[in-house]
């Protein structure tokens, strides 16, 4: 590892530091969603490194009931380990949810009714949420503090101005924000980031019998990709000359070019 | 030289960006297949040849229309270096947007319709890169294939003028181009590899000038040390100010500044997870304890002692404007500095710049765009430095980026508060108008006596009267203040505020304050103005040592008080007072008298005549 990865890593670290404690005072309540993927683990690493040791909000996962065993474990075990204050939050059936999405979008559907909800009854003004730009099309087109509506719909063509740091700093009568302090990141920062942190992974992640998990979803909707790749040192050195996209593997992505667009349109994170 | 350079593509709409970064991702290898295989797909089901654009417009919208209307980012790898490649939108109504991509930029690509040349939009981009100031920027002259002949003469002619042409437009903002280059972004020509079919282009092709631009070069560490508190944070007894180091560096034991309250302390720690730090540089993320319980607050600007900011309330700012609202007098808007968020007026539009022209707009133009210098006038005090990057905000939303031109510290600029209830009308009221007999003598000259005597009579006799003795301001608005020679001038300055406040509101105030300076009276006197009387009550010193009711004299010859007036320091004799009181030759009842009759005197002549009621 070269002196300059550090040194990028140092800078998207302290990014991530700065928007965490913004958002923090500027919008209580607020709260994390965690869905133990590597992404949501390191905003929690993030938050303590910001709040010096402790994760002062309400960590939340949107069950479907459908995570992998080995996701679950690992579940407990970290907000056991760090002490957090996790709030699982069971998401209504596939049955109430827009019967005209396709068939691989229904989780999503389902946790993104399954926010709403909690959103309703908990009046949470702040969702922190780890997604980054380069995975996805039209989350490269999100805003670090993004506001919602009341229904948690996003506009994309209203989005607020950001630049030098700044950014909404009011939420919209009846809205909340997602915060999004990984924005910048890409897939190899934050493996280079849990490397260096020592940060735990779910063990899903590594290569066994030659398959690995490169994104986790739902054990339905989520395939493993063929890897070699049993170190994160490997994983890394993987995704320098692969030239698959990360979310490969979650056949919800792939059903239609507009189906991701219209599940964040509707308050998908 | 650590970190991605990020490279923002500007230009006019419809001139080519996003074909144009949509074929730099294909040609570097950085489409993965099955990408390239939607992008084909996408652009058939539209009845389109092959559109590279949708590697960027992912919305649908943006397909449909073809035209990018948020800023996205893509990341690519050339020569093991990474880059992030921003897309910004070229329509007007975006600009926003496209502010929103470029203000990270370490370098810029503009994009010119080799056919269309410079238009409106390019120039907006240009200036809005002057704004940004990005060091590198490269032009490059887009649909080359579309210029007929384009190997001969005609394709270097046009080429050759869209250069020229681009050139004086950044020059005229005061950039210059880095580079120029003739590109086809929907064949390939000039952007990976150099084009047989432009042979009078012998330069670069763009990948490899895009090698060559450097992430912008952090001076910061040698500027002053300036840390934006962003919260406070309580972990048990202690409290932590949490922030990012803007520029400078912050260590263990720095007396640091907290702006704008002006209260000093020492840094105490440096707090960390996992590990507390004993240093902290620009970019870091601190936690700041202090070795003394000081109050801060988020908005507050942490710098060393010997170097803090200017404190202002007044300022100018130059404003590029994103908002269809354009700013208005007298409208009440937010400054944004860092985490300080302050309501601030607009006292005045300086003036307004179109940056297609670089002249006044024409009346009835699009305010979006413009580039306005505004007067602001904040309600608190805010930190900040000069050329400071600001923001204007309107309902928690950012309106304008603004840098913050000419500052005017603290005090240089205060606008006068326009009562509507005027000194006359007061006069009227209370039958006499308010003024300030400043008592000054040796201690124990019996300057309390008399003020204590005179408040009583003129009450007595209906008058609005207080009397306010110096020292007892210690226990309260100066209790932060010593007796050195400095505290006590300063005492003597808040005292003077004060009865001038008082005597503004319509009172006879009657100052019992030793005050021996005569350069401590003057300025009083020119605190409170015409409404203030020097009464010099007169009593010599071994009359006064003689009396020592308190014992201060005998006290002050044993050393126990240094500096002592009449002692150990100097007492001025007022050279011209407008009344003399002298307790060593009369009795007080005479002085006190006096006292009276030239209060109500004083007070009728300051109120007009005819508003003088029959008060005595």
């Amino acid at each position: 590892m070269s002196d300059s990865f550090l040194e990028e890593l140092d800078d998207l670290e302290a990014g991530a530091v700065a928007i965490v404690r913004d958002a923090y005072r500027l919008f209580p309540p607020s709260c994390v969603l965690w869905s133990m993927g590597k992404d949501s683990t390191a905003l929690l690493w993030l938050m303590r490194k910001a709040f010096l040791g402790a994760v002062p909000m309400p960590v939340v996962q949107l069950d479907t009931g459908m995570e992998l065993p080995e996701v679950y474990e690992f579940r407990d075990r970290i907000a056991r380990a760090w002490n957090l204050d996790l709030r699982v939050e069971q998401c209504p059936p596939e049955e109430s949810c827009d019967p005209s999405l396709p068939p691989q979008s229904r989780a999503a559907a389902r946790k993104t009714e399954g926010l709403r909800a909690m959103l309703a009854r908990e009046g949470y003004r702040a969702v922190f949420v780890g997604i980054r730009r380069d995975e996805q099309s039209t989350r490269a087109k999100e805003r670090v503090v993004s506001p919602r509506t009341l229904d948690g719909g996003w506009s994309v063509r209203e989005q607020p101005p950001e630049f030098w740091g700044y950014t909404l700093s009011e939420i919209p009568h009846g809205g909340h924000v997602r915060v999004h302090p990984l924005l910048a990141w890409t897939e190899l920062d934050v493996w280079r980031y849990t490397r260096r942190e020592s940060i735990p992974i779910v063990p899903l992640y590594l290569a066994r019998d030659g398959m690995r998990y490169r994104s986790l979803g739902e054990k339905n909707i989520t395939l493993p990709v063929p890897s070699g790749a049993t170190t994160i040192d490997a994983i890394i050195e993987e995704l320098a000359t692969t030239r698959e996209p990360e979310r490969a593997g979650r056949t919800m992505d792939h059903e239609s070019e507009a189906s991701f667009e219209r599940l964040r349109a509707g308050g998908y994170m | 030289m650590s970190r991605d350079a990020r490279i923002v593509v500007l230009g006019h709409v419809d001139h080519g960006k996003s074909t144009l970064i949509g074929r730099l991702l294909h040609d570097t290898g950085a489409l993965p297949p099955a990408r390239i295989e939607e992008i084909v797909a996408s652009s058939r089901r539209r009845g389109l040849a092959t559109e590279w654009s949708f590697a960027l417009d992912a919305l649908q919208d943006e397909r449909d229309q073809a035209v990018t209307i948020d800023t996205t980012r893509v990341w690519f790898r050339l020569g093991g270096r990474r880059y992030v490649i921003i897309d910004a939108p070229g329509h007007e109504e975006f600009l926003a947007n496209a502010m929103t991509g470029a203000s990270d930029a370490d370098a810029a690509v503009l994009v010119v319709d080799a056919e269309r040349g410079v238009e409106d939009q390019t120039r907006r981009h240009i200036y809005l890169l002057s704004l940004l100031d990005v060091a590198h920027v490269i032009v490059a002259v887009n649909k080359i294939d579309a210029v007929s002949e384009i190997r001969s003469g005609r394709g270097r002619e046009r080429f050759a003028a869209v250069a020229g042409a681009a050139r004086a437009a950044l020059e005229a903002v005061g950039v210059s181009a880095h580079a120029i280059v003739p590109v086809s972004a929907r064949d390939g020509d000039n952007v990976a590899s150099r084009s047989p079919r432009t042979p009078w282009y012998d330069g670069p092709p763009l990948t490899e000038l895009l090698a060559s631009a450097a992430p912008r070069r952090e001076s910061a560490a040698h500027e002053p040390l300036r840390i934006r508190v962003q919260d406070v944070y309580r972990r048990g007894d202690e409290r932590v100010a949490a922030g990012t180091v803007r520029s400078g560096r912050i260590r263990i034991g720095d007396e640091l500044r907290i702006s704008p309250s002006g209260k000093t302390a020492r840094v105490a720690a440096l707090r960390a997870w996992p590990r507390d730090a004993a240093s902290a540089g620009p970019g870091e993320a601190v936690g700041v304890v202090f070795d003394a319980p000081v109050y801060v607050d988020r908005g507050d600007l942490l710098a060393h002692e010997a170097s803090p900011p200017p404190v202002v309330r007044s300022l100018h700012v130059r404003a590029c404007w994103f908002d269809r609202d354009p700013p208005h007098v007298g409208e009440t808007l937010r400054l944004r500095a860092g985490t300080a968020d302050v309501s601030a007026r607009v006292t005045d539009v300086l003036g307004a710049t179109d940056p297609r022209t670089l002249e006044a707009p024409e009346h009835g133009a699009a305010t979006r765009g413009m580039v306005y210098a505004l007067a602001l006038q904040t309600t608190v005090p805010v930190a900040l430095d000069e050329d400071e990057r600001c923001a204007i905000a309107r309902r928690g939303v950012p309106v304008a980026a603004a840098h913050a031109l000419t500052l005017h510290p603290l005090g240089a600029n205060l606008f006068a508060v326009s009562h509507l209830v005027n000194a006359t009308a007061r006069a009227a009221r209370n039958g006499h108008a308010g003024l300030v007999l400043w008592l000054t003598g040796l201690p124990a000259a019996g300057k309390t006596t008399i003020a204590m005597r005179v408040e009583r009579e003129l009450f007595q006799r209906g008058y609005q009267v207080y009397a306010l003795d110096g020292d007892a301001m210690r226990t309260g608005l100066s209790n932060d203040l010593d007796f050195s020679a400095e505290g006590r001038s300063e005492n003597i300055r808040r005292v003077a505020e004060v009865a001038k406040l008082l005597a503004d509101a319509g009172t006879i105030t009657l100052i019992s304050l030793v005050s021996p300076a005569a350069a401590d009276r003057a300025r009083a006197r020119g605190i409170v103005g015409a409404a203030f009387h020097e009464v010099y009550v007169d009593a010599s010193l071994a009359t006064c040592e003689a009396r020592d009711p308190k014992d201060l004299y005998k006290r002050a010859r044993a050393g126990e008080i240094p500096g002592f007036t009449g002692i150990g320091a100097p007492y001025d004799v007022p050279a011209a007072p407008d009344l003399v009181l002298n307790t060593e030759r009369n009795h007080v009842d005479r002085t006190v008298a006096d006292a009276v009759e030239y209060a109500v005197r004083a007070a009728r002549l300051r109120a007009a005549p005819a508003s003088v009621g029959g008060s005595s």
